[in-house]
Protein backbone atom coordinates (compact mmCIF):
# COMPACT_ATOMS: atom_id res chain seq x y z
CA UNK A 1 0.00 0.00 0.00
CA UNK A 2 2.31 2.68 -1.34
CA UNK A 3 0.94 5.73 0.24
CA UNK A 4 3.94 7.95 0.33
CA UNK A 5 3.48 10.35 -3.15
CA UNK A 6 -0.39 10.42 -3.47
CA UNK A 7 -1.62 13.60 -5.97
CA UNK A 8 -3.44 15.92 -4.23
CA UNK A 9 -6.88 16.08 -5.08
CA UNK A 10 -8.12 18.53 -7.80
CA UNK A 11 -10.87 16.81 -9.65
CA UNK A 12 -14.83 18.18 -8.62
CA UNK A 13 -15.94 16.26 -6.10
CA UNK A 14 -12.77 13.89 -5.08
CA UNK A 15 -11.19 13.19 -1.80
CA UNK A 16 -8.76 11.86 -0.31
CA UNK A 17 -8.34 10.07 3.23
CA UNK A 18 -5.32 8.78 4.39
CA UNK A 19 -5.64 7.15 8.64
CA UNK A 20 -2.49 6.09 10.52
CA UNK A 21 -2.18 4.83 13.99
CA UNK A 22 1.94 5.63 14.22
CA UNK A 23 2.83 7.42 16.81
CA UNK A 24 -1.04 7.62 17.11
CA UNK A 25 -4.26 7.96 15.81
CA UNK A 26 -4.16 10.58 13.57
CA UNK A 27 -5.53 11.98 9.51
CA UNK A 28 -2.13 12.06 7.93
CA UNK A 29 -4.28 13.70 5.09
CA UNK A 30 -7.98 14.89 4.55
CA UNK A 31 -8.65 16.44 1.14
CA UNK A 32 -11.86 16.94 -0.91
CA UNK A 33 -13.19 18.93 -3.62
CA UNK A 34 -16.47 20.48 -3.72
CA UNK A 35 -19.49 19.18 -3.93
CA UNK A 36 -17.94 16.40 -1.50
CA UNK A 37 -16.96 17.59 2.33
CA UNK A 38 -15.37 15.52 4.92
CA UNK A 39 -15.18 17.00 8.69
CA UNK A 40 -13.57 14.82 11.06
CA UNK A 41 -13.80 14.63 14.61
CA UNK A 42 -11.12 14.18 17.05
CA UNK A 43 -9.48 10.98 17.01
CA UNK A 44 -10.49 8.77 19.70
CA UNK A 45 -7.71 6.18 21.33
CA UNK A 46 -10.47 4.02 19.95
CA UNK A 47 -10.63 4.46 16.28
CA UNK A 48 -10.74 7.99 13.80
CA UNK A 49 -14.09 9.10 13.03
CA UNK A 50 -14.72 10.99 9.31
CA UNK A 51 -18.33 12.16 8.29
CA UNK A 52 -19.02 12.19 4.32
CA UNK A 53 -21.31 15.06 3.87
CA UNK A 54 -22.03 16.57 0.34
CA UNK A 55 -23.33 20.37 0.25
CA UNK A 56 -27.07 20.30 0.50
CA UNK A 57 -27.28 16.70 1.95
CA UNK A 58 -27.76 15.15 -1.48
CA UNK A 59 -26.35 14.36 -4.68
CA UNK A 60 -27.85 16.61 -7.43
CA UNK A 61 -27.54 14.93 -11.89
CA UNK A 62 -24.58 14.48 -12.48
CA UNK A 63 -22.28 14.56 -9.38
CA UNK A 64 -19.65 12.48 -9.13
CA UNK A 65 -17.88 11.90 -6.00
CA UNK A 66 -14.54 9.94 -6.06
CA UNK A 67 -13.12 9.12 -2.62
CA UNK A 68 -9.97 7.48 -2.16
CA UNK A 69 -8.98 5.92 1.28
CA UNK A 70 -5.87 4.09 3.00
CA UNK A 71 -5.78 2.69 6.13
CA UNK A 72 -2.22 2.42 7.88
CA UNK A 73 -1.78 -0.90 9.37
CA UNK A 74 -3.54 -1.30 12.75
CA UNK A 75 -5.47 1.92 12.41
CA UNK A 76 -9.04 2.17 12.40
CA UNK A 77 -11.15 4.32 10.83
CA UNK A 78 -15.07 4.75 10.71
CA UNK A 79 -16.57 6.43 8.15
CA UNK A 80 -19.93 7.96 8.41
CA UNK A 81 -22.77 10.15 7.81
CA UNK A 82 -25.10 12.76 9.18
CA UNK A 83 -28.07 12.01 7.46
CA UNK A 84 -29.59 10.35 4.70
CA UNK A 85 -27.88 10.79 1.17
CA UNK A 86 -30.66 11.69 -0.81
CA UNK A 87 -30.06 11.57 -4.53
CA UNK A 88 -32.18 14.31 -6.52
CA UNK A 89 -33.71 13.60 -9.70
CA UNK A 90 -31.97 13.48 -12.98
CA UNK A 91 -33.56 13.34 -16.21
CA UNK A 92 -29.85 12.66 -17.96
CA UNK A 93 -26.68 12.16 -16.56
CA UNK A 94 -26.24 9.40 -13.67
CA UNK A 95 -24.76 10.74 -10.34
CA UNK A 96 -21.84 8.66 -9.04
CA UNK A 97 -20.47 7.99 -6.10
CA UNK A 98 -17.28 5.89 -5.85
CA UNK A 99 -14.91 4.70 -2.51
CA UNK A 100 -12.12 2.89 -3.03
CA UNK A 101 -10.60 2.05 0.15
CA UNK A 102 -6.85 0.17 0.93
CA UNK A 103 -6.60 -2.03 4.44
CA UNK A 104 -3.30 -2.53 5.47
CA UNK A 105 -2.36 -5.12 7.41
CA UNK A 106 -4.59 -5.59 11.00
CA UNK A 107 -6.28 -2.79 9.88
CA UNK A 108 -10.29 -1.80 10.30
CA UNK A 109 -12.55 -0.13 8.49
CA UNK A 110 -16.22 0.97 9.29
CA UNK A 111 -18.89 2.15 7.11
CA UNK A 112 -21.58 2.88 8.60
CA UNK A 113 -23.62 4.96 6.54
CA UNK A 114 -27.42 6.66 7.04
CA UNK A 115 -29.76 4.55 3.93
CA UNK A 116 -29.50 6.03 0.52
CA UNK A 117 -32.25 7.42 -0.49
CA UNK A 118 -33.00 7.83 -4.64
CA UNK A 119 -35.57 10.17 -5.72
CA UNK A 120 -37.91 9.39 -8.15
CA UNK A 121 -36.42 9.78 -11.70
CA UNK A 122 -32.65 9.79 -10.29
CA UNK A 123 -30.42 7.71 -11.92
CA UNK A 124 -27.23 6.51 -9.12
CA UNK A 125 -24.10 4.50 -9.24
CA UNK A 126 -22.66 3.60 -6.31
CA UNK A 127 -19.37 1.57 -6.29
CA UNK A 128 -17.18 0.53 -3.14
CA UNK A 129 -13.92 -1.19 -3.95
CA UNK A 130 -12.09 -2.35 -1.20
CA UNK A 131 -8.50 -3.58 -1.30
CA UNK A 132 -7.68 -6.05 1.85
CA UNK A 133 -4.21 -7.81 2.11
CA UNK A 134 -4.50 -11.77 1.66
CA UNK A 135 -3.47 -12.49 4.72
CA UNK A 136 -7.17 -12.20 6.25
CA UNK A 137 -5.96 -9.39 8.99
CA UNK A 138 -8.01 -6.64 7.63
CA UNK A 139 -11.15 -6.53 9.43
CA UNK A 140 -14.24 -4.52 7.63
CA UNK A 141 -17.93 -4.26 8.86
CA UNK A 142 -19.91 -2.26 5.92
CA UNK A 143 -23.55 -1.51 5.72
CA UNK A 144 -25.05 -0.70 2.77
CA UNK A 145 -29.03 0.11 2.60
CA UNK A 146 -31.41 2.14 0.53
CA UNK A 147 -35.24 3.31 1.17
CA UNK A 148 -37.94 3.41 -1.94
CA UNK A 149 -37.17 7.12 -1.82
CA UNK A 150 -39.62 10.11 -0.35
CA UNK A 151 -42.92 7.45 0.64
CA UNK A 152 -44.43 10.81 1.98
CA UNK A 153 -44.48 11.99 -1.25
CA UNK A 154 -45.92 9.17 -2.79
CA UNK A 155 -42.02 8.04 -4.00
CA UNK A 156 -42.57 4.55 -4.03
CA UNK A 157 -39.01 2.79 -5.84
CA UNK A 158 -39.84 5.54 -8.50
CA UNK A 159 -36.27 6.23 -9.93
CA UNK A 160 -35.24 5.38 -12.93
CA UNK A 161 -31.94 3.52 -12.26
CA UNK A 162 -30.05 2.67 -9.66
CA UNK A 163 -26.55 0.18 -9.31
CA UNK A 164 -24.48 -0.55 -5.93
CA UNK A 165 -21.39 -2.77 -6.55
CA UNK A 166 -19.46 -3.52 -3.05
CA UNK A 167 -16.45 -5.01 -4.12
CA UNK A 168 -13.41 -6.78 -2.18
CA UNK A 169 -10.03 -7.40 -4.04
CA UNK A 170 -7.57 -8.99 -2.06
CA UNK A 171 -3.71 -8.05 -2.77
CA UNK A 172 -0.94 -9.73 -3.10
CA UNK A 173 2.29 -9.45 -1.25
CA UNK A 174 3.97 -6.31 -3.00
CA UNK A 175 0.94 -4.35 -1.96
CA UNK A 176 -0.08 -4.03 -5.76
CA UNK A 177 -3.10 -3.30 -7.31
CA UNK A 178 -3.23 -4.50 -10.29
CA UNK A 179 -2.77 -8.29 -9.42
CA UNK A 180 -5.37 -8.09 -7.39
CA UNK A 181 -8.02 -10.87 -7.23
CA UNK A 182 -11.20 -10.43 -7.12
CA UNK A 183 -13.45 -12.24 -3.80
CA UNK A 184 -16.79 -10.89 -3.78
CA UNK A 185 -18.95 -8.80 -5.54
CA UNK A 186 -21.98 -7.58 -4.34
CA UNK A 187 -24.00 -6.31 -6.96
CA UNK A 188 -27.72 -4.76 -6.98
CA UNK A 189 -29.50 -3.29 -9.79
CA UNK A 190 -33.06 -1.88 -9.45
CA UNK A 191 -34.37 -0.89 -12.82
CA UNK A 192 -36.82 1.59 -12.43
CA UNK A 193 -40.26 1.90 -14.88
CA UNK A 194 -39.18 4.64 -17.01
CA UNK A 195 -36.19 2.85 -18.18
CA UNK A 196 -38.08 -0.28 -19.60
CA UNK A 197 -39.38 1.40 -23.04
CA UNK A 198 -42.46 -0.17 -23.85
CA UNK A 199 -44.90 -1.87 -21.60
CA UNK A 200 -44.00 -5.86 -22.77
CA UNK A 201 -40.58 -5.60 -21.56
CA UNK A 202 -41.92 -4.35 -18.29
CA UNK A 203 -44.49 -6.62 -18.15
CA UNK A 204 -41.10 -9.30 -19.19
CA UNK A 205 -39.22 -8.04 -16.57
CA UNK A 206 -42.42 -9.13 -14.15
CA UNK A 207 -43.72 -6.23 -13.62
CA UNK A 208 -43.14 -2.02 -12.70
CA UNK A 209 -40.41 -2.21 -9.71
CA UNK A 210 -42.44 -1.29 -6.83
CA UNK A 211 -44.30 -4.30 -7.78
CA UNK A 212 -41.57 -6.56 -7.97
CA UNK A 213 -40.27 -5.21 -4.81
CA UNK A 214 -43.13 -7.07 -2.56
CA UNK A 215 -44.22 -4.74 -0.02
CA UNK A 216 -40.08 -4.11 1.26
CA UNK A 217 -39.81 0.05 1.18
CA UNK A 218 -36.33 -0.58 2.44
CA UNK A 219 -33.58 -3.12 2.15
CA UNK A 220 -29.45 -3.77 3.56
CA UNK A 221 -26.39 -5.35 3.26
CA UNK A 222 -24.20 -5.78 5.65
CA UNK A 223 -20.86 -7.58 5.46
CA UNK A 224 -18.80 -8.60 7.83
CA UNK A 225 -14.91 -9.84 7.80
CA UNK A 226 -12.18 -10.10 10.01
CA UNK A 227 -10.59 -11.53 12.77
CA UNK A 228 -11.99 -8.68 15.00
CA UNK A 229 -15.81 -8.96 14.47
CA UNK A 230 -15.49 -12.95 14.54
CA UNK A 231 -18.05 -12.83 17.78
CA UNK A 232 -20.50 -10.30 15.66
CA UNK A 233 -20.48 -12.80 12.60
CA UNK A 234 -20.85 -16.03 14.44
CA UNK A 235 -23.87 -13.93 16.43
CA UNK A 236 -25.70 -13.30 12.75
CA UNK A 237 -24.74 -16.96 12.05
CA UNK A 238 -26.27 -18.42 14.88
CA UNK A 239 -29.87 -16.28 14.78
CA UNK A 240 -30.65 -17.51 11.67
CA UNK A 241 -29.67 -20.89 12.65
CA UNK A 242 -31.97 -21.03 15.22
CA UNK A 243 -34.32 -18.55 13.91
CA UNK A 244 -37.99 -20.37 13.76
CA UNK A 245 -38.40 -22.41 11.41
CA UNK A 246 -41.05 -21.08 8.62
CA UNK A 247 -44.19 -22.87 8.36
CA UNK A 248 -43.34 -24.37 12.01
CA UNK A 249 -45.59 -23.81 14.63
CA UNK A 250 -44.83 -20.34 16.68
CA UNK A 251 -45.58 -19.25 19.82
CA UNK A 252 -45.62 -21.98 21.49
CA UNK A 253 -42.67 -22.77 24.28
CA UNK A 254 -41.54 -19.95 23.88
CA UNK A 255 -39.55 -18.63 26.38
CA UNK A 256 -38.62 -14.50 26.94
CA UNK A 257 -35.24 -14.22 24.66
CA UNK A 258 -37.03 -16.07 21.90
CA UNK A 259 -40.43 -13.80 22.33
CA UNK A 260 -37.66 -10.48 22.14
CA UNK A 261 -36.40 -12.21 19.14
CA UNK A 262 -40.01 -12.51 17.16
CA UNK A 263 -40.81 -8.52 18.35
CA UNK A 264 -37.07 -7.62 16.78
CA UNK A 265 -38.36 -9.51 13.46
CA UNK A 266 -41.75 -8.20 13.65
CA UNK A 267 -41.88 -6.67 9.82
CA UNK A 268 -38.70 -7.55 8.49
CA UNK A 269 -37.10 -10.46 6.66
CA UNK A 270 -33.52 -11.24 6.66
CA UNK A 271 -30.76 -13.58 5.51
CA UNK A 272 -27.16 -14.56 6.76
CA UNK A 273 -24.73 -16.49 4.65
CA UNK A 274 -21.03 -17.26 4.87
CA UNK A 275 -19.60 -16.54 1.96
CA UNK A 276 -15.62 -16.78 1.27
CA UNK A 277 -14.31 -15.43 4.71
CA UNK A 278 -17.77 -13.05 4.76
CA UNK A 279 -20.54 -12.82 6.84
CA UNK A 280 -23.58 -11.53 3.97
CA UNK A 281 -26.64 -10.28 6.24
CA UNK A 282 -29.44 -9.38 3.72
CA UNK A 283 -32.73 -7.65 5.28
CA UNK A 284 -35.99 -6.38 3.84
CA UNK A 285 -38.23 -4.17 5.92
CA UNK A 286 -41.49 -3.08 5.34
CA UNK A 287 -40.47 0.61 6.74
CA UNK A 288 -36.74 2.30 7.39
CA UNK A 289 -37.56 2.22 10.88
CA UNK A 290 -37.96 -1.85 11.66
CA UNK A 291 -34.76 -2.16 9.63
CA UNK A 292 -33.32 0.33 11.66
CA UNK A 293 -33.91 -1.26 14.81
CA UNK A 294 -33.02 -4.60 13.63
CA UNK A 295 -29.96 -3.90 12.44
CA UNK A 296 -28.95 -2.18 15.60
CA UNK A 297 -30.20 -5.41 17.58
CA UNK A 298 -28.05 -6.90 15.38
CA UNK A 299 -25.00 -5.06 15.99
CA UNK A 300 -25.43 -4.86 19.25
CA UNK A 301 -25.91 -8.47 19.51
CA UNK A 302 -29.31 -8.96 21.18
CA UNK A 303 -32.00 -11.76 21.09
CA UNK A 304 -29.02 -14.76 21.82
CA UNK A 305 -26.50 -15.06 24.58
CA UNK A 306 -25.49 -11.93 26.08
CA UNK A 307 -21.99 -10.38 24.81
CA UNK A 308 -19.71 -10.06 27.10
CA UNK A 309 -20.26 -6.41 29.69
CA UNK A 310 -23.70 -6.96 27.39
CA UNK A 311 -22.50 -4.63 25.14
CA UNK A 312 -21.87 -6.32 21.23
CA UNK A 313 -18.00 -6.07 20.03
CA UNK A 314 -18.69 -3.02 18.11
CA UNK A 315 -19.42 -1.09 20.77
CA UNK A 316 -17.02 -2.49 23.02
CA UNK A 317 -14.55 -1.79 20.57
CA UNK A 318 -15.39 1.69 19.11
CA UNK A 319 -18.35 3.02 21.20
CA UNK A 320 -21.56 3.75 20.49
CA UNK A 321 -21.11 6.65 18.46
CA UNK A 322 -20.04 4.82 15.44
CA UNK A 323 -23.66 3.54 15.44
CA UNK A 324 -25.53 6.76 15.21
CA UNK A 325 -27.40 5.96 11.27
CA UNK A 326 -28.84 3.42 13.33
CA UNK A 327 -30.33 5.16 16.76
CA UNK A 328 -33.26 6.85 14.37
CA UNK B 1 -24.97 -60.34 -49.57
CA UNK B 2 -26.14 -57.51 -46.96
CA UNK B 3 -24.70 -58.95 -43.82
CA UNK B 4 -21.60 -59.29 -45.63
CA UNK B 5 -20.81 -55.24 -46.73
CA UNK B 6 -22.13 -54.75 -42.89
CA UNK B 7 -19.52 -56.81 -41.51
CA UNK B 8 -16.70 -55.45 -43.76
CA UNK B 9 -17.05 -51.99 -42.87
CA UNK B 10 -19.03 -50.68 -39.44
CA UNK B 11 -21.74 -47.78 -40.69
CA UNK B 12 -20.26 -44.70 -39.34
CA UNK B 13 -22.95 -42.64 -37.66
CA UNK B 14 -22.82 -39.30 -38.81
CA UNK B 15 -22.36 -36.50 -35.35
CA UNK B 16 -25.30 -35.63 -33.74
CA UNK B 17 -26.48 -31.95 -35.24
CA UNK B 18 -26.44 -28.79 -32.97
CA UNK B 19 -30.08 -28.68 -32.90
CA UNK B 20 -30.60 -32.32 -31.82
CA UNK B 21 -27.81 -31.65 -29.08
CA UNK B 22 -30.11 -28.66 -27.74
CA UNK B 23 -33.36 -30.23 -27.70
CA UNK B 24 -31.56 -33.15 -26.08
CA UNK B 25 -29.46 -30.57 -23.65
CA UNK B 26 -32.86 -28.52 -22.67
CA UNK B 27 -34.93 -32.15 -21.77
CA UNK B 28 -36.80 -32.24 -18.37
CA UNK B 29 -34.82 -35.27 -17.31
CA UNK B 30 -31.16 -33.40 -17.51
CA UNK B 31 -30.04 -31.50 -15.08
CA UNK B 32 -30.91 -27.99 -15.82
CA UNK B 33 -34.85 -28.63 -15.78
CA UNK B 34 -34.51 -31.11 -13.34
CA UNK B 35 -37.38 -31.79 -10.52
CA UNK B 36 -34.77 -30.92 -7.70
CA UNK B 37 -35.00 -27.20 -7.65
CA UNK B 38 -37.70 -24.65 -7.55
CA UNK B 39 -35.36 -21.57 -7.94
CA UNK B 40 -36.74 -19.95 -5.13
CA UNK B 41 -40.54 -20.83 -5.72
CA UNK B 42 -41.04 -23.03 -2.55
CA UNK B 43 -39.59 -20.63 -0.35
CA UNK B 44 -41.66 -17.20 -1.80
CA UNK B 45 -44.85 -19.54 -1.27
CA UNK B 46 -43.99 -19.56 2.91
CA UNK B 47 -42.93 -15.97 2.44
CA UNK B 48 -46.45 -13.57 1.21
CA UNK B 49 -45.34 -9.68 1.03
CA UNK B 50 -44.44 -7.93 3.71
CA UNK B 51 -47.49 -5.52 4.69
CA UNK B 52 -47.35 -1.84 5.70
CA UNK B 53 -46.70 -1.42 9.37
CA UNK B 54 -50.13 -0.66 11.27
CA UNK B 55 -49.30 2.37 12.63
CA UNK B 56 -52.84 2.65 14.99
CA UNK B 57 -52.83 -0.21 17.43
CA UNK B 58 -56.78 0.78 18.26
CA UNK B 59 -57.51 0.13 14.30
CA UNK B 60 -59.26 -3.19 13.66
CA UNK B 61 -57.32 -5.79 12.68
CA UNK B 62 -57.93 -5.95 8.49
CA UNK B 63 -58.01 -9.33 7.31
CA UNK B 64 -54.49 -10.06 5.94
CA UNK B 65 -54.47 -9.31 1.84
CA UNK B 66 -54.29 -11.68 -0.71
CA UNK B 67 -50.98 -12.75 -1.41
CA UNK B 68 -50.86 -11.23 -4.98
CA UNK B 69 -48.35 -13.71 -6.15
CA UNK B 70 -49.15 -15.41 -9.99
CA UNK B 71 -46.98 -18.15 -11.23
CA UNK B 72 -46.54 -16.19 -14.72
CA UNK B 73 -44.97 -12.98 -12.50
CA UNK B 74 -42.78 -15.51 -10.50
CA UNK B 75 -41.71 -16.63 -13.63
CA UNK B 76 -40.91 -13.56 -15.57
CA UNK B 77 -39.17 -12.55 -12.46
CA UNK B 78 -36.98 -15.82 -12.37
CA UNK B 79 -36.16 -14.91 -15.93
CA UNK B 80 -35.26 -11.39 -15.62
CA UNK B 81 -32.84 -11.67 -12.88
CA UNK B 82 -31.19 -14.80 -14.63
CA UNK B 83 -30.57 -12.76 -17.69
CA UNK B 84 -28.87 -9.67 -15.89
CA UNK B 85 -26.23 -12.54 -14.01
CA UNK B 86 -26.07 -15.91 -14.92
CA UNK B 87 -26.75 -15.48 -18.95
CA UNK B 88 -24.30 -12.63 -19.41
CA UNK B 89 -21.97 -15.45 -17.45
CA UNK B 90 -23.20 -18.22 -20.15
CA UNK B 91 -22.31 -15.61 -23.35
CA UNK B 92 -18.72 -15.12 -22.27
CA UNK B 93 -17.68 -18.28 -21.35
CA UNK B 94 -19.20 -19.40 -24.86
CA UNK B 95 -17.34 -16.69 -26.93
CA UNK B 96 -13.62 -18.30 -24.91
CA UNK B 97 -14.33 -21.50 -23.26
CA UNK B 98 -10.35 -21.15 -22.85
CA UNK B 99 -11.42 -18.72 -20.06
CA UNK B 100 -13.68 -20.72 -18.31
CA UNK B 101 -12.46 -21.51 -15.24
CA UNK B 102 -11.62 -17.85 -14.59
CA UNK B 103 -15.41 -16.99 -15.23
CA UNK B 104 -16.32 -19.00 -12.90
CA UNK B 105 -14.14 -18.10 -10.19
CA UNK B 106 -15.66 -14.58 -10.83
CA UNK B 107 -19.42 -16.04 -10.72
CA UNK B 108 -18.40 -17.89 -7.80
CA UNK B 109 -17.67 -14.77 -6.66
CA UNK B 110 -20.74 -12.81 -7.64
CA UNK B 111 -23.13 -15.45 -6.30
CA UNK B 112 -24.10 -14.68 -2.99
CA UNK B 113 -26.91 -16.44 -2.10
CA UNK B 114 -25.83 -20.00 -1.01
CA UNK B 115 -28.87 -21.50 -1.83
CA UNK B 116 -28.62 -20.67 -5.27
CA UNK B 117 -24.55 -21.46 -5.20
CA UNK B 118 -25.42 -24.82 -3.77
CA UNK B 119 -28.22 -25.49 -6.33
CA UNK B 120 -26.08 -24.20 -9.26
CA UNK B 121 -23.21 -26.18 -8.37
CA UNK B 122 -25.38 -29.60 -8.02
CA UNK B 123 -26.62 -29.13 -11.82
CA UNK B 124 -22.83 -28.27 -12.66
CA UNK B 125 -21.72 -30.91 -11.13
CA UNK B 126 -24.58 -33.27 -12.95
CA UNK B 127 -23.95 -31.53 -16.55
CA UNK B 128 -20.42 -32.50 -16.38
CA UNK B 129 -21.28 -36.20 -16.07
CA UNK B 130 -23.71 -36.50 -18.49
CA UNK B 131 -20.82 -34.13 -21.01
CA UNK B 132 -18.39 -37.03 -20.26
CA UNK B 133 -20.43 -39.81 -20.63
CA UNK B 134 -22.90 -39.87 -22.83
CA UNK B 135 -22.33 -36.68 -25.36
CA UNK B 136 -18.48 -36.30 -25.71
CA UNK B 137 -17.97 -39.69 -27.36
CA UNK B 138 -20.39 -38.55 -30.12
CA UNK B 139 -18.90 -35.55 -30.80
CA UNK B 140 -16.89 -34.55 -33.36
CA UNK B 141 -12.99 -33.97 -33.66
CA UNK B 142 -12.65 -29.56 -32.70
CA UNK B 143 -11.51 -27.50 -35.54
CA UNK B 144 -7.35 -28.30 -35.43
CA UNK B 145 -8.49 -31.61 -35.66
CA UNK B 146 -8.33 -32.91 -31.81
CA UNK B 147 -10.27 -35.52 -30.19
CA UNK B 148 -11.72 -33.21 -26.92
CA UNK B 149 -10.63 -34.51 -23.59
CA UNK B 150 -12.68 -35.38 -21.34
CA UNK B 151 -14.25 -32.46 -18.81
CA UNK B 152 -12.25 -32.66 -15.42
CA UNK B 153 -12.27 -29.80 -13.12
CA UNK B 154 -10.78 -29.33 -9.62
CA UNK B 155 -13.42 -26.81 -8.41
CA UNK B 156 -16.67 -26.70 -9.00
CA UNK B 157 -18.55 -25.09 -12.16
CA UNK B 158 -21.20 -23.29 -12.16
CA UNK B 159 -23.82 -24.29 -14.40
CA UNK B 160 -24.41 -21.02 -17.02
CA UNK B 161 -20.11 -21.73 -17.15
CA UNK B 162 -20.72 -25.77 -17.72
CA UNK B 163 -22.99 -25.16 -19.89
CA UNK B 164 -21.88 -22.64 -21.84
CA UNK B 165 -18.76 -24.79 -22.38
CA UNK B 166 -20.89 -27.71 -23.33
CA UNK B 167 -23.38 -26.25 -25.83
CA UNK B 168 -19.92 -24.44 -27.34
CA UNK B 169 -18.30 -28.19 -27.85
CA UNK B 170 -21.77 -29.46 -28.98
CA UNK B 171 -21.74 -26.67 -32.08
CA UNK B 172 -24.76 -24.91 -30.56
CA UNK B 173 -24.43 -21.05 -31.29
CA UNK B 174 -24.07 -18.49 -28.20
CA UNK B 175 -27.87 -17.29 -28.88
CA UNK B 176 -29.31 -20.73 -29.11
CA UNK B 177 -27.29 -22.09 -26.05
CA UNK B 178 -28.40 -18.47 -24.30
CA UNK B 179 -32.09 -19.49 -25.35
CA UNK B 180 -31.83 -22.72 -24.39
CA UNK B 181 -30.21 -21.86 -20.48
CA UNK B 182 -33.23 -19.43 -19.77
CA UNK B 183 -35.98 -22.61 -21.44
CA UNK B 184 -34.50 -24.52 -19.02
CA UNK B 185 -34.89 -22.53 -16.64
CA UNK B 186 -38.94 -21.54 -17.20
CA UNK B 187 -39.49 -25.58 -17.37
CA UNK B 188 -37.79 -26.00 -14.12
CA UNK B 189 -39.98 -23.04 -12.04
CA UNK B 190 -43.26 -24.73 -13.97
CA UNK B 191 -42.80 -28.53 -13.01
CA UNK B 192 -41.37 -26.95 -9.58
CA UNK B 193 -45.20 -25.41 -9.32
CA UNK B 194 -47.15 -28.50 -10.23
CA UNK B 195 -45.12 -30.48 -7.86
CA UNK B 196 -46.34 -27.94 -4.93
CA UNK B 197 -49.71 -27.92 -6.80
CA UNK B 198 -49.48 -24.34 -7.35
CA UNK B 199 -51.50 -25.20 -10.51
CA UNK B 200 -52.61 -28.29 -12.43
CA UNK B 201 -50.37 -29.77 -15.66
CA UNK B 202 -52.68 -28.37 -17.84
CA UNK B 203 -52.49 -25.15 -16.46
CA UNK B 204 -48.31 -25.49 -16.34
CA UNK B 205 -48.40 -26.09 -20.08
CA UNK B 206 -50.26 -23.30 -20.41
CA UNK B 207 -48.03 -21.10 -18.64
CA UNK B 208 -44.90 -22.85 -20.67
CA UNK B 209 -46.42 -21.98 -24.09
CA UNK B 210 -47.12 -18.15 -22.81
CA UNK B 211 -43.57 -17.80 -21.63
CA UNK B 212 -42.00 -17.83 -25.09
CA UNK B 213 -41.88 -13.88 -25.38
CA UNK B 214 -40.52 -13.60 -21.99
CA UNK B 215 -37.81 -16.09 -22.51
CA UNK B 216 -36.86 -14.30 -25.97
CA UNK B 217 -36.95 -11.17 -24.06
CA UNK B 218 -34.24 -12.56 -21.87
CA UNK B 219 -31.81 -13.29 -24.24
CA UNK B 220 -32.22 -10.43 -25.98
CA UNK B 221 -31.10 -8.45 -22.45
CA UNK B 222 -28.48 -11.39 -21.35
CA UNK B 223 -27.01 -10.37 -25.06
CA UNK B 224 -27.24 -6.21 -24.09
CA UNK B 225 -26.11 -6.54 -20.79
CA UNK B 226 -23.21 -8.67 -21.82
CA UNK B 227 -22.01 -5.98 -24.22
CA UNK B 228 -22.57 -3.00 -22.57
CA UNK B 229 -21.92 -3.52 -19.14
CA UNK B 230 -19.21 -6.59 -19.07
CA UNK B 231 -19.87 -9.46 -16.91
CA UNK B 232 -18.36 -7.63 -14.36
CA UNK B 233 -20.71 -4.93 -14.49
CA UNK B 234 -24.04 -7.48 -14.27
CA UNK B 235 -25.10 -8.68 -11.28
CA UNK B 236 -28.52 -9.02 -8.86
CA UNK B 237 -31.51 -7.69 -10.48
CA UNK B 238 -34.37 -9.11 -7.91
CA UNK B 239 -33.91 -8.16 -4.52
CA UNK B 240 -37.02 -10.34 -3.05
CA UNK B 241 -35.60 -13.38 -4.68
CA UNK B 242 -32.19 -13.02 -3.39
CA UNK B 243 -33.90 -12.54 0.23
CA UNK B 244 -36.71 -15.23 0.29
CA UNK B 245 -34.61 -17.62 -2.28
CA UNK B 246 -31.55 -17.56 0.28
CA UNK B 247 -34.68 -18.88 3.64
CA UNK B 248 -35.00 -22.05 1.62
CA UNK B 249 -32.77 -23.20 4.44
CA UNK B 250 -35.31 -22.78 7.47
CA UNK B 251 -38.40 -23.83 5.78
CA UNK B 252 -39.95 -26.22 8.28
CA UNK B 253 -40.49 -28.46 5.89
CA UNK B 254 -39.34 -28.82 2.08
CA UNK B 255 -39.14 -30.65 -1.31
CA UNK B 256 -36.72 -28.92 -2.86
CA UNK B 257 -33.26 -27.98 -2.62
CA UNK B 258 -33.29 -24.57 -3.93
Amino acid sequence: MPTGNLPPCKAAGSGLIHATSVPFNALRRIEFVYPLKLISSRPSSKCITVFLLSYGGGLVAGDSINLDIYVDPNTRLCLLTQGSTKIFKSPSPTTSQTVTTHLGTGSTFLLLPDPLQPHATSRYTQTQRFYIPNDNSANLLLLDWTTEGRSAMGEHWSLTDFKTCNEVYTIGEDGSVDGAELLLRDTLFLEGDDSAGDPLELHYRGGPLKSRMEGVTCLATLLIRGPLFKELADHCVELFKTEPRVGGRRGFDENEAQRERRRLSEGVVFTVAEVRGFVVVRVSGADVERVRVWVRGLIEQRGMTPPPEGKGVVEREFGRGVMMCLEG
Amino acid sequence: MSTSTATQSPIQLPPPSPSHLLSLLTDSALPLSTFAFSSGLESRLSHPPLQPPNHSSTATQSPTPKDPFTLPTFLNTTLYSTSTLAVPFLLATHDNPTRASELNAQYTAQLLCPVQARASLSQGRALRKIYNESILPLLPPDASGQLRPKLTVQEGWHIPIIWAYVCHCCGISRRDAAWGFLWGVAKGVVSAAVRLAVCGPFVGQRVLVEIGGAVEAGVERGIKWEAEKGIGGCGMSWWGGEVVGGRQEILYSRVFNS
